[in-house]
């Protein structure tokens, strides 16, 4: 099998896992709407005090729902044997987590993505921000995906590593988190987005490099 | 056993090292303190509170310094393998944790007076406190995971991936803040120390130094002698199995 | 009496005699945990060590 049969087959396999009954996109996408519905009734269903707070609740509850997909990226084929089977692939540990973290990305970030701007609705989000609302995630998630593979990788072998993973990811996720807010807020108000979107994209640039080299070296530590 | 890089030959270090660290450590608090409470310097912007930051300056900067040992040890163990690296990482988090915590308890009180709230989300308290936030989840990954080695290996990694996020978070942080308010610093725009000051900050961060040194030292010494017991623990076991 | 000694600090006396207190406590409360750890373990590898016949 050549490295890139592997390749595109491995992400071919998660997303079409992740799409299937049971599997993170669905799970991921109610929790999404779940969560963003409960602000209105936590704050009030004030529109002014709602648009306001409209984008970063967007955001951060993307962040949230991300990490709940995460736990899952390398324990469901730890369980099965997969990653036994992974490890047989012409393909570096690197190249498997870049690999999966793509596929997380494509099935679970993406599908928030799209339902982002029907929430913003609901939060009655200014008109000027739904562009730079989708804009900010597409630009702004891999990093999500790519640095939350390392949270995932380190508590594989840990039993509920899901809160422990939340406490080392999150604090990871607010440069991504800051720069995105002040993306769609930049446009809302109506000044240049072009910095905001050039540090975001960086540290999605930075996350997609650097982060497999983490993921493999925690999961070569995880399987031994 | 063989992995253990001769402990005895690092007690005997730590021990000559320890006296010396202890005494520096006691000479430069007392000299501090006592510069500090006779020094009759008050600042104009500040008045008397400027005596927090004999507490506030050395904390902080310890607490980042404590950080950045935690990662090169951490460099040195997934390079290297060097079993004292781990066990340093181990011993420095708490330390560098309490120092990390009082640098934020001192900004707290040291922020009341000059602003009138305890806390404003300032660039650098708030970049304090994602810093507690990363040795939180160091300590924690350490105590979850069974396996030393492996633990040893993964707190290695989450050591060096915090600290190349940490300049990004900082700088992101302080972007963030001068979208929500203006700049504003506990030191104010001129970084600058008055003379009358410098002697006694410096001689509080020298203490400050050495008393990370001692306790580093020390909890590194504890932290071999708990794998000791845990070695001879599991050789009487044996032993007691083969009979 | 002692205060007497000590310089007025005015109005802000109690931050900073709090901060000063604070760190009296985190300090030598770290150092008082780190040193008695560090003489239980100890005293647990003697202990456990064979004794020498």
């Amino acid at each position: 099998m050549s490295k890139s049969t592997a390749f595109m087959g491995l992400m071919r396999r998660d997303i079409t896992l992740a799409f299937s009954q049971g599997g993170a996109t669905g799970m991921v996408l109610a929790f999404f709407l779940v969560a963003v519905t409960l602000f209105p009734f936590g704050v009030g269903a004030d529109l002014a005090v709602l648009a306001r707070i409209s984008v970063g609740v967007i955001w951060v509850t993307a962040l949230l729902s991300c990490l709940l997909s995460l736990d899952r990226l390398f324990q469901a084929d730890a369980e099965d044997g997969s990653l036994d089977d992974l490890a047989l692939t012409p393909l570096s540990w690197e190249m498997t987590v870049f690999a999966k973290s793509i596929a997380h990305w494509v099935a679970t970030i993406l599908p928030l993505i799209i339902l982002a701007p029907i929430l913003g609705g609901l939060l009655n989000m200014a008109g000027d921000g739904y562009f730079m609302l989708v804009l900010s995630l597409i630009i702004g998630t891999p990093a999500l995906s790519f640095i939350g593979a390392i949270g995932a990788a380190l508590t594989l072998a840990i039993r509920r590593g899901g809160v422990l993973l939340a406490l080392l990811i999150l604090p990871l996720y607010i440069p991504t988190l800051i720069f995105g807010v002040s993306a769609v807020e930049a446009a809302i108000a109506g000044e240049s987005v072009q910095a905001h979107l050039a540090l975001l994209g960086a540290v999605s640039l930075i996350s997609i490099l650097l982060g497999p080299l983490a993921s493999a070296a925690a999961l070569k530590m995880s399987l031994e | 056993m063989h992995k253990f890089a001769n402990p005895a030959r690092f007690n005997r270090l730590a021990n000559a090292i320890l006296p010396w660290a202890t005494g520096v450590m006691v000479i430069a608090f007392t000299y501090g303190l006592y510069l500090i409470f006779t020094n009759s310097y008050v600042d104009s912007k500040q008045g008397e509170t400027i005596a927090i930051m004999y507490v506030h300056v050395p904390a902080a900067m310890l607490s980042m310094g404590a950080y950045a040992s935690i990662a090169i040890a951490s460099f040195v163990y997934l390079v290297w393998r060097h079993p004292l690296a781990t066990i340093a990482g181990r011993a420095m988090a708490p330390i560098g944790a309490g120092l990390t915590a009082l640098a934020l308890i001192t900004g707290m009180l040291w922020g009341e007076p000059m602003w009138g709230t305890y806390w404003v989300w300032d660039a650098r308290l708030t970049g304090m406190l994602v810093l507690l936030f990363l040795y939180i989840g160091y300590m924690a990954l350490w105590s979850a995971m069974d396996d030393a080695e492996k633990a040893a290996r993964a707190t290695a990694i989450v050591a060096l991936v915090g600290a190349v996020n940490l300049p990004i978070i900082k700088y992101s942080v302080e972007w963030w803040n001068t979208l929500h308010q203006p700049a504003s610093s506990l030191l104010g725009s001129n970084p600058n120390i008055h003379p009358d000051l410098q002697a006694p900050l410096w001689a509080m961060v020298i203490a400050f130094q050495a008393y990370f040194a001692v306790l580093t030292l020390v909890g590194m010494k504890m932290e071999l002698n708990r794998r000791k017991i845990i070695a001879l623990k599991s050789a009487r076991m044996h032993s007691a199995g083969g009979e | 009496m002692m205060m007497d000694f000590l310089p007025d600090m005015g109005e802000y006396a109690n931050y900073i005699w709090g901060s000063y207190a604070a760190a009296a406590i985190i300090l030598i409360g770290m150092a008082v945990i780190t040193v008695l750890s560090h003489k239980r373990k100890k005293a647990e590898v003697q202990r456990l060590k064979p004794k020498r016949g």
